[in-house]
């Protein structure tokens, strides 16, 4: 189960004619939430985040369970229990290369790292083998985690032909093609 | 002879007395750990235990009721420390009782090398052993600390010896499945104050404060918790060790006649543990001041422990990990060729002569033997090949 857990990834190509758009849609046939991205557009760099994202270990859990950052982002890891955690990830995108022991640390106190390669980094703690959480790293700013009902929305898209990934915590994957034009509507089925 | 094993007796008895005044049995004082959180009982796990259990009352306790063998000391191992100390929150198995109450079972197996090095390869992390063995160390110094200092939602234990601490410690390292745990279990003298002082400290004084007024029946029936200060009052010893390991009925005008109160029932401490506490609670009476603070009189101590936090937790020093195991177990495989190859060898050249002196005798014996020439001998080359082997 801690090994290595798969994600689900359902690709979807789509086309926003209209100057911004928004994509918006739905994630069924999973529970919990999921993290939907624009894929990386060739021949198109992004601007850093500039804003840090936080993920925090609260009630013996990695909150949120699901963060989702544009690459290059800095993350604050912040131990809010009076517990000492740890924090590591065997690998980024499955690239274990990329695995990486940030150490342990008490409560109150904060580690930070940046996120350069794109991915799911699969978080968890030494300490408490029941901790798990991960970080999804898309590799532009056009990203959405959906609610726990599946719903998702990301705005500001410029206009252009994208490809769009799901992303769920799970062991299947299964991937659907698609067109649309204007304020596009992507809804996935996962199985 | 005799006189010599009386002194020897005299100098053990001696040395464990001054062992003993290190750190000798104090009154409990204060307010219990639930007040100190602002918990009310009901909300607490130990406060909802009562609900589960059965409400049929058991016989009257079978005549454990001695609270005058203060003298008499006990051999208490890990597991015995672990039950008076802990077992009244975390539980038999250590699992305790989420969220209020964690389990020690992770955090155990992560003061563990083997058990992380383990962990780290079923995860798919590559650390290296340095970095494992800083896992190990930190997750060690935090247990130790939390031991003394406590957390949020758990008291501190600094009214534990270290050799006490390092009992206990080998226990919860064997309930947490650590590899060769169970050879490592070292057992404690106590006299019975003792006993009793550590489950008053660490068991009933979650609950009960040290001191106070005892409560009149109408507080009582509201929900008040008698102060130890007062068990003297309301209960027997008999009626305090059935009341601690089986039971009993409530003082309460109720209509429920098998209505065994609040307090849970406590079956994992022994009738002769229980009457341990009246001797404590007698021979040394609860105090009124406040708990003692944690964070002034622990400060020293832990860097102190953190220093001493290998002593006291023994060092896997016969674990090998996977790897090393893997390389040394082909060493040992290489070795045994390599003799068995001589072994063939020198056979087959033994062979070979006892053959050629029979041959020679057979021709008359004329022939010395000194000039028959000997079959290089095959096992030299195979030797080498194989080092070249293993090189490559």
């Amino acid at each position: 189960m801690n090994s290595c857990v798969p994600s689900m990834i359902l690709v979807t190509t789509l086309c926003i004619a209209a100057h911004a758009g928004t994509v918006s849609g739905k994630v069924s046939g999973v529970s919990g939430v999921s993290v939907v991205y624009i894929d990386a557009i060739p021949g198109k760099t992004f601007p850093p985040a500039t804003q840090s994202a936080v993920m925090a270990q609260s009630k013996m859990a990695f909150q949120p369970h699901v963060l989702a950052i544009q690459q290059g982002t800095t993350v604050k890891f912040a131990n809010r229990d009076s517990v000492l955690h740890n924090v590591f990830w065997p690998s980024v995108g499955g690239n274990k290369k990329l695995s990486h022991n940030l150490g342990s640390w008490p409560r109150g106190e904060t580690r930070t790292f940046k996120f350069d390669a794109p991915g799911v980094a699969p978080l968890l703690c030494n300490a408490h083998s029941d901790m798990s959480g991960y970080i999804v790293v898309a590799p532009t700013p056009y990203f959405a985690v959906t609610n726990e009902a599946g719903e998702y929305k990301i705005e500001g898209v410029p206009v252009g032909k994208y490809t769009l990934t799901v992303w769920h915590e799970g062991n299947k994957t299964q991937s659907q093609p698609g067109a649309v034009a204007g304020d596009a509507k992507v809804d996935f089925t996962l199985k | 002879m005799k006189n010599l094993i009386a002194l020897c007796a005299l100098t053990c008895s001696m040395s464990a007395q001054t062992a003993s005044l290190r750190k000798a049995v104090t009154p409990v004082a204060g307010e219990s750990w639930l007040n100190h959180l602002h918990r009310p009982y009901e909300e607490s796990s130990m406060g909802k235990t009562w609900r589960l259990a059965s409400s049929s009352i058991p016989d009257p306790a079978s005549g454990v009721t001695d609270a005058e063998q203060g003298s008499r000391t006990r051999i208490l191992r890990g597991a015995d420390l672990y039950r008076l100390n802990c077992q009244g929150c975390h539980g038999a198995e250590g699992r305790g009782a989420p969220p209020e109450i964690a389990s020690l079972i992770d955090p155990i197996r992560a003061t563990s090398l083997a058990l992380v090095d383990q962990r780290m390869k079923s995860t798919g992390m590559v650390l290296s052993r340095k970095e494992e063995m800083e896992m190990v160390r930190q997750s060690r110094a935090a247990l130790l600390k939390r031991l003394h200092q406590g957390g949020e939602s758990m008291p501190a234990f600094p009214h534990l010896r270290d050799d006490e601490v390092r009992s206990l410690l080998a226990y919860l390292r064997q309930l947490a499945g650590v590899p060769g745990a169970e050879s490592q279990q070292v057992a404690v003298t106590e006299s019975a104050d003792r006993v009793g002082e550590l489950v008053v400290k660490s068991t009933c004084h979650i609950c009960h404060d040290a001191a106070g007024e005892n409560p009149s029946p109408e507080q009582f029936s509201q929900g008040r918790i008698p102060p130890l200060s007062a068990l003297s009052l309301r209960v027997t010893p008999a009626q305090l060790v059935q009341k601690v390991t089986q039971g009993a009925l409530a003082p309460m005008n109720l209509s429920d006649a098998a209505f065994r109160g609040r307090m849970p029932v406590f079956e994992h401490i022994r009738p002769t543990e229980a009457a341990a506490v009246c001797g404590y609670l007698l021979r040394y009476p609860p105090a009124e001041n406040s708990r003692p603070s944690m964070e002034s009189a622990q400060a020293g101590r832990h860097t102190e422990l953190q220093t001493a936090s290998n002593d006291l937790i023994p060092e896997e020093s016969s674990h090998v990990s996977q790897e090393d195991e893997g390389l040394s177990r082909a060493a040992v495989y290489a070795a045994l060729g390599i003799l068995l190859l001589i072994a063939i060898a020198s056979w087959f050249t033994i062979r070979e002569l006892g053959r050629l002196h029979a041959q020679n005798r057979r021709r008359g014996a004329r022939q010395n033997f000194a000039a028959i020439e000997v079959p290089p001998s095959t096992a030299k080359p195979m030797l080498d090949s194989d080092y070249v082997e293993r090189t490559a």
